[in-house]
């Protein structure tokens, strides 16, 4: 059974009974959470690994309260961690031994929604799912849609600047922000950006989005909303091999369409996945499946997915099916966005990567990456946003086999190293949290890590918000990888 | 120059060798009298020349194609002019991917010219003759394709930045999408040359559309010109939709064939895209209206008009929401402003033509500010004043004191620019 590790010394000379009772003074008695099981939960995120101890959970309802509670723990010198859903995979929301995890879940209202300017004001604990459910009706939506947008919140989106299967087209959140409120490490509370979507001055706002909760605390976000598309083809191409999607992959981008999305499903994936409650009727003999989904005007969509359906027969695909209807549409996404899910039936573990190459270099760095998992004896699957070169390689594991994920650890090192190698990055879409934060010196010497740390020390003079993110520690990658202290670094009770 | 400025000169002349050229007379820029041109060649001899400045703590001019000098506050104290025109070349052109990386130095036509063939496009469109990647990406410059290609940070996928310090820094990368540290990159674009010097940019690129088409019309004082232009922009192939009023349409416009009797706005509008959308936005706009086919040399007019400034006058650009377009420009027409309106995302020129007014008349240039302060409050609008006659510079903050958190700027001011080398007061507030 699973436990949290023992409390560690607070980094404080203030106790933790001074710090509790502040903080109840601020949220009430039942919005701050201290009992054993509720520090266990706040653990960690969706990055299960090295899961610490935190000395309180408060759940606020406003920004003056984030702000009081803010402020308490800049008196007391004591680290806070911003949190969402937890639905991270880098361990952004990680609390270090002791520190307040600060949960926006309970600020969750849509303020404002403004059809004509397309804008919509939200507390950062709405569900990114929930906000294009409540502007649909005024033909809207929220464009960033990572995979688990049914709980995942906007607040936590806009910490890790998140993407999804249709950023192709849309871009990520980045691209669709243009205010924040933001309580700062001290506890006071600015606002960036406009909504008019230009603000004089530095780009705050753009700076801000993406920072992994590391320069303060987002309070109110103001978002651009979409139009929904006149119309959507969406097309499920079957293929021998994961090569062969690449090239019409390919073919699509360099004929000059821009398609909403290009997700590819290799062949464990899709055995997985008709393994599951999210089979969508996948062929398990196909090497790859490639979704495609084409949106714009109804009158070109016709002749767009005319050329992408000559385009697929001259690759050599082995059926093609278009979407009849929403319900079809459903099922092929189900597919894709089940994935992860279905993935963790496999193996009590599931370690998923987000390196990023140059999307011309798919085909050859996928090859190389099966020969890593090969080569560590490991179940190794790919599920990845083609049109992007974001690659998401999952390792299947058991975390109680040592030697097992001992070669987990260096095969993930391995595939990190390939993709930098061949001119990509650790992370597009899910940060680098603590997760990767020792592998940033694979991509950036340290002028590049002084520039990034000019900027934080700014916003966080005093390295409390968020602490042991982002930037690297000066240990080695083996030792400080939540992944290479491994599990057994948590006690299990 | 003074004594002791000489002797700085002279002391920058002897380090940085053939790299430094003495200007003989100086020359005004910036609102400073500038008597040394510093054009490194390569990003090692621009952190060269970077660090020798900031060991002298000698405030900087940093230039590209030097078609926005008239943007921003006056630059304080500045001797010296930093040029980037010499960081010029296309390193690498990955047709396939679609990206590119290019010096600071380079124009932006000679990247469209190398990109076209591939099939792909520079989403890059700012007025300005010879204008350099370095310039559009450091004043975050956008032209009349703003609503297709969206704001110039959004083609950046990585830059390599000197720092004042002369340290060659990194952000970002060659891929498309990327959350590997602090974007940085939002922070450099936009910001002057304030807080680092731009010396390479991987830019993304986008495909050239297969088609294009341009709708000429005009629209009566019936005419409810700003919802028309707002529907309008909003069609999913609408890649450039402007109005302009007729006083700048007579002026700047007359080259599009286009009759504008008795019309209040001229409007303007570009589809691009695959032939059915196109086609289909173009008459979905000319729908039982006297619209006329324009082509390409209508939106080159546009991007003219919106950089232009008339003799000694103010152009001031403005953003506000969609929705408060009507009264805002009711504001700035009240005031005797001419316009030309982007209406998605929201974005005015107003003109303000002094004529008729005394020389130098400061009653007049407080008048404008005086204005454009109102529609500030009324309309909720986030403006900058672009251009204004040189003897009206430093007499106001041109981002009037910007939104949001000044304290925190001036602090990433001072901790990228400690000593004050880069572009000092240009920016928001003096910064």
């Amino acid at each position: 059974m699973p436990g949290v590790r023992p409390p560690q010394e607070a980094p404080t000379s203030r106790s933790d009974a001074e710090l509790i009772a502040g903080l109840r003074r601020i949220v009430g008695n039942e919005h701050c959470l201290t009992r054993p099981e509720d520090l266990f939960a706040y653990g960690c995120d969706a990055l299960t690994l090295d899961a610490q101890r935190p000395a309180a959970i408060v759940l606020p309802e406003s920004t003056e309260q984030v702000a009081s509670a803010v402020a308490l723990c800049a008196y007391l010198q004591r680290p806070f961690v911003p949190r969402g859903a937890g639905t991270g995979l880098s361990g952004g929301a990680h609390p270090t031994p002791g520190a307040v995890v600060i949960s926006l879940t309970r600020m969750r209202r849509i303020l404002s929604i403004d059809a004509d300017d397309r804008i919509a004001i939200v507390q950062p604990g709405v569900v990114n799912a929930d906000l294009s459910a409540a502007v649909a009706h005024h033909g809207l939506f929220y464009a960033p849609d990572p995979s688990s947008q049914q709980v995942c919140t906007i607040g936590g989106n806009v910490a890790e600047n998140s993407g999804g299967p249709h950023t192709l087209k849309y871009g990520t959140t980045t691209d669709h922000v243009i205010a924040l409120e933001i309580v700062l490490p001290s506890g006071d509370v600015v606002r960036v950006g406009s909504d008019t979507g230009f603000a004089a001055g530095y780009d705050l706002t753009g700076v801000a989005v993406g920072s992994e909760g590391t320069l303060g605390i987002v309070t109110e976000v103001t978002v651009r909303l979409s139009p929904i598309p006149e119309a959507v083809e969406t097309l499920l191409a079957i293929f021998d091999d994961v090569p062969s999607a690449c090239r019409l992959v390919g073919r699509i981008i360099e004929s000059g369409m821009v398609p909403a999305s290009l997700e590819v499903i290799d062949r464990r994936t899709i055995e997985a996945v008709e393994a599951s409650v999210y089979r969508a009727g996948l062929p398990q003999d196909a090497g790859a499946v490639l979704i495609i989904e084409l949106d714009g005007a109804a009158c070109e969509l016709q002749a767009q997915l005319e050329r992408v359906r000559a385009f697929a027969y001259e690759e050599g695909v082995r059926g093609l099916e278009v979407a009849r209807d929403d319900a079809e549409r459903a099922r092929f996404w189900r597919a894709r966005k089940g994935a992860f899910g279905a993935l963790g039936r496999l193996a009590p573990d599931l370690y998923v990567h987000d390196a990023v190459v140059p999307r011309t270099k798919l085909p050859e760095i996928l090859e190389k990456i099966c020969e890593i998992g090969d080569r560590h004896r490991l179940r190794l699957s790919n599920v990845f946003h083609a049109g992007d070169g974001n690659l998401h390689p999952n390792i299947s594991f058991d975390r109680r086999d040592p030697d097992e994920l001992a070669r987990v650890i260096e095969a993930g090192r391995e595939i990190l190293e390939l993709c930098v190698a061949a001119g990509g990055v650790l992370t597009g879409e899910h940060g680098v949290g603590n997760e990767k934060r020792d592998y940033m010196g694979l991509v950036f010497d340290d002028v590049d890590l002084d520039a990034m740390r000019r900027l934080r020390d700014v916003w966080n003079p005093d390295g409390l918000c968020n602490p042991d993110k982002i930037m690297p520690t000066t240990r080695p990658c083996m030792e400080s990888n939540p992944k290479a202290r491994g599990y057994d670094a948590v006690p299990i009770d | 120059m003074g004594e002791s400025s000489a002797a700085v000169r002279d002391a920058i002349g002897r380090l940085l060798g053939d790299m430094a050229v003495v200007l003989e007379p100086p020359e005004l820029m910036a609102g400073s009298r500038v008597s040394m041109r510093i054009e490194p060649r390569d990003a090692e001899a621009l952190a060269t020349a970077l660090r020798t400045l900031d060991s002298g703590s000698t405030p900087a001019i940093i230039t590209g194609g030097g078609s926005r000098l008239g943007l921003g506050n006056p630059v304080r104290g500045a001797q010296v002019e930093l040029s980037c025109v010499g960081l010029v070349g296309i390193d690498e052109l990955d047709a396939a991917d679609g990206v590119i990386r290019v010096g600071a130095g380079t124009p932006l036509a000679e990247i469209e010219r190398a990109v076209r063939p591939h099939g792909w496009q520079l989403p890059l469109d700012p007025p300005g003759q010879g204008t350099t990647v370095g310039g559009t990406l450091a004043s975050a410059a956008a032209g009349p394709r703003r609503l297709g290609f969206g704001a110039a940070r959004g083609c950046v996928l990585g830059l390599d930045t000197v720092l004042a310090c002369g340290d060659r820094t990194r952000c970002g990368g060659r891929v498309v999408k990327n959350v590997t540290g602090y974007d940085l990159a939002k922070l450099y674009v936009g910001s002057l040359g304030t807080l680092g010097v731009i010396e390479r940019a991987w830019l993304r690129l986008r495909p050239a559309p297969r088609s294009t088409r341009v709708v000429v019309l005009s629209l009566g004082p019936d005419s409810d010109p700003y919802t028309f232009a707002l529907a309008a922009a909003r069609h999913s192939a609408a890649r450039a939709v402007a109005l302009v009023c007729s006083e700048l349409a007579d002026t700047h416009m007359q080259g599009v064939g286009h009759p504008l009797d008795a019309a209040d706005w001229l409007l303007v509008a570009e589809y691009a895209g695959d032939e059915e959308a196109t086609r289909e936005g173009a008459e979905r706009l000319a729908e039982g209206r006297a619209a006329s086919p324009g082509d390409l040399t209508a939106i080159d007019a546009l991007r003219d008009l919106q950089g232009s400034v008339g003799a000694l006058g103010v152009r001031a650009r403005l953003h506000v929401r969609p929705s408060r377009l009507a009264a805002s420009c009711a504001l700035l027409r009240a005031a005797a402003a001419q316009l030309l309106v982007y209406p998605q995302p929201g974005v005015i020129y107003a003109f303000f033509d002094p004529s008729g007014c005394g020389d130098e008349d400061p009653w007049w240039l407080d008048g404008v500010f005086t204005a454009l302060e109102r529609v500030r409050g009324e309309a909720k609008a986030e403006l900058v004043v672009e251009e204004l006659p040189e003897w009206g510079r430093g007499r106001r903050d041109v981002f009037f004191g910007g939104s949001g958190p000044l304290s925190l700027m001036r602090s990433i001011k001072a901790r990228f620019d400690p000593n004050g080398t880069l572009n000092p007061g240009r920016f928001v507030g003096s910064i």
